[in-house]
């Protein structure tokens, strides 16, 4: 029985146990083979070693000071979470997260409905959501924060139960995804490039209220002054995002940061930040909770939690119709937003602009109980272009 | 109701802890990354921003990468470098060409050995590009200095089946060197 070249190599590399480096020595001290084969093996060793060295950084090559870099690595750390921020909203491994935090608005809805027509709604109130706003916050409390609260996720694994309805399912065409998500489904007409369509199954989530850990939860994140009402404890609160339908165009990263999040496979292509522009479709989203709750203030408590001032959240509080409006936090700085008309009703559009980067648009509209969301690199005109082309 | 002061302030102080293992994290494998990223892309700016972004993306996943830290880094590494090195020999040509323009105006003490070893240096990624992409990892790791418990962690392997894969890369890269040098 001859040796491995395997064998050999590690014993060239000095890899070898002492006990197998003493067999693996033995053998070559019997066996002329094997000793033949151990210098043809080190003598291309050392051919490859030679090859490869002249690969190594010379003196003008070496790296920046790991101080230097490491300042480099938090001005991206900065840049890079703002960028992101547009992509994890509709991102599959951010969904959960946004859906807490719909939850978390919708509990300041749910707990804002005038009991007068909370009556008038018969046991449940039922809403739909027709509006959308924003609310300029620090990103310093967006829901990336939320999520290493560790109260905010013992509470989302205790109290609030997800349910999916599927598995997302690619469609060829339009056709098919209307047909999959029972919705007719529009795609733009203006835009160029490789059109990937996935249909996502609808998610219910519903949300328990347990107030002791609401509060703790408010705690964690700094804010254990606000006041939450005790009728609240034991409310159950159900949203419901139907099943929806993204149209991705252009070089877009699907679902692969999952995959990257867990190294799995090495030999995968990781691909770059994208050049990607999304279409996402979904009737409406709608909120069932139990009526009479009549504390318009717990909508300033989300308010504060994402960052605002007690002032400034009682203030856009007023502005606000609670029951009907979807309140989106988007980071106080770097960002423009504005109401816009397109596809014949009002639309909300948002302008990221970053240093060296690609403006990023978020225009989102509701039409015919339909809420869409484009996203993309470019800016207003480029929006609403693809916006008005929807076949 | 009460909020439990003693946790809150457990959690702040893992928190704490975390960010101080990622500096140190960084200060210790910095030159690392980056010394094997440079061997695949040969571009120090390249090599800079690829090492960045496996850091940044070591700082997205911290709390789950805490097990086999190093593997994950070079794993990461390896993956974009070698995604590097295979989009650049797409555009071979061009390269060939900015490197005899760079090799020209070379700031080196001796003009003539600097465009000797970028010349050597294209031939030898070309040859990577060509491989297996593990054997060609399991090249870059070993020749950079790697343990063999290093290389299977970062390639995802058990230790003692590296000085077979290694035997096979050595293999592999001498066919498709002679192979390119046409002997």
């Amino acid at each position: 029985m001859h040796l491995t070249d395997g064998e050999i190599r590690a014993l060239l590399d000095r890899e070898l146990s002492a006990l197998e480096k003493e067999r693996v020595e033995q053998h070559l001290g019997e066996c002329s083979q094997c000793r033949t084969q151990a210098e043809t093996l080190s003598e291309r060793a050392g051919q490859i070693g030679a090859h490869l060295a002249v690969l190594a950084p010379q003196s003008g090559e070496a790296p920046s000071p790991a101080n230097l870099a490491r300042a480099r690595l938090e001005t991206r750390v900065i840049n890079m979470e703002e960028k992101t921020m547009f992509k994890k909203i509709f991102a599959r491994q951010y969904r959960l997260a946004w859906v807490a935090v719909a939850i978390i608005a919708f509990l300041a809805v749910a707990l804002a409905f005038p009991p007068v027509q909370a009556i008038a709604n018969s046991f449940l109130g039922l809403f739909r959501v027709q509006q959308v706003t924003f609310v300029q916050v620090n990103p310093g409390n967006l829901p990336d924060q939320l999520g290493s609260s560790s109260q905010f996720e013992y509470m989302l694994s205790e109290d609030v139960r997800f349910e999916e309805m599927g598995e997302p399912q690619k469609a060829a065409d339009a056709a098919e995804a209307s047909a999959l998500a029972g919705i007719a489904v529009r795609l733009p007409d203006s835009i160029e490039g490789d059109l990937r369509l996935e249909v996502q199954p609808g998610t219910q989530a519903s949300f328990k209220v347990n107030l002791a850990r609401v509060r703790a939860v408010l705690a964690e994140l700094g804010q254990a002054d606000l006041q939450l009402p005790d009728e609240i404890d034991g409310a159950t609160i159900t949203l419901e995002l139907p099943t929806s339908v993204v149209a991705a165009y252009g070089d877009c990263e699907v679902d692969s940061e999952a995959g990257q999040a867990a190294g799995s496979d090495p030999d995968a292509p990781t691909p770059r930040l994208p050049e990607c522009t999304t279409l996402a479709q979904m009737i409406s989203p709608t909120i069932t909770a139990p009526p009479g709750l009549d504390l318009a203030k717990i909508g300033e408590a989300f308010l504060q939690v994402m960052g605002m001032s007690p002032e400034e959240a009682a203030r856009f509080s007023q502005t606000v119709d609670w029951t009907t409006t979807l309140v989106i936090p988007i980071p106080r700085y770097g960002t423009d937003y504005k109401d816009v008309q397109v596809d014949g009703v009002q639309g909300w559009f948002i302008q990221q602009s970053l240093e060296d980067q690609a403006d990023q648009y978020l225009l989102i509209w509701i039409k015919d109980e339909i809420v869409y969301a484009l996203t993309g690199p470019g800016n207003i005109s480029t929006a609403l272009t693809i916006a008005e082309s929807l076949k | 109701m009460t909020v439990r002061t003693e946790d809150i302030k457990r959690s702040s102080a893992q928190a704490s802890e975390g960010v101080a293992e990622f500096e140190s994290t960084f200060q210790e494998h910095w030159p690392r990354v980056y010394g094997v990223l440079f061997r695949l892309v040969g571009d120090h700016a390249e090599a800079e921003d690829l090492a960045l972004e496996v850091f940044w993306r070591l700082y997205r996943q911290s709390r789950q990468a805490s097990d086999n830290l190093g593997g994950w880094l070079y794993r990461v590494a390896m993956n974009l470098g070698f995604n590097a090195l295979r989009a650049r020999k797409r555009r071979a040509r061009y390269e060939e060409q900015a490197g005899r323009l760079m090799s020209a105006s070379t700031t080196s003490p001796d003009p003539a050995e600097a465009a000797e070893r970028t010349d050597q240096r294209r031939r030898v990624r070309a040859v990577l590009a060509q491989m297996q992409p593990r054997a060609a990892k399991v090249l870059i790791l070993r020749f950079s200095g790697f343990t063999y418990a290093e290389i299977a962690a970062a390639i995802g392997v058990a230790p003692n089946s590296i000085g077979t894969l290694l035997a096979r890369a050595e293999g592999e890269f001498e066919n498709i060197y002679r192979k390119l040098e046409g002997a």
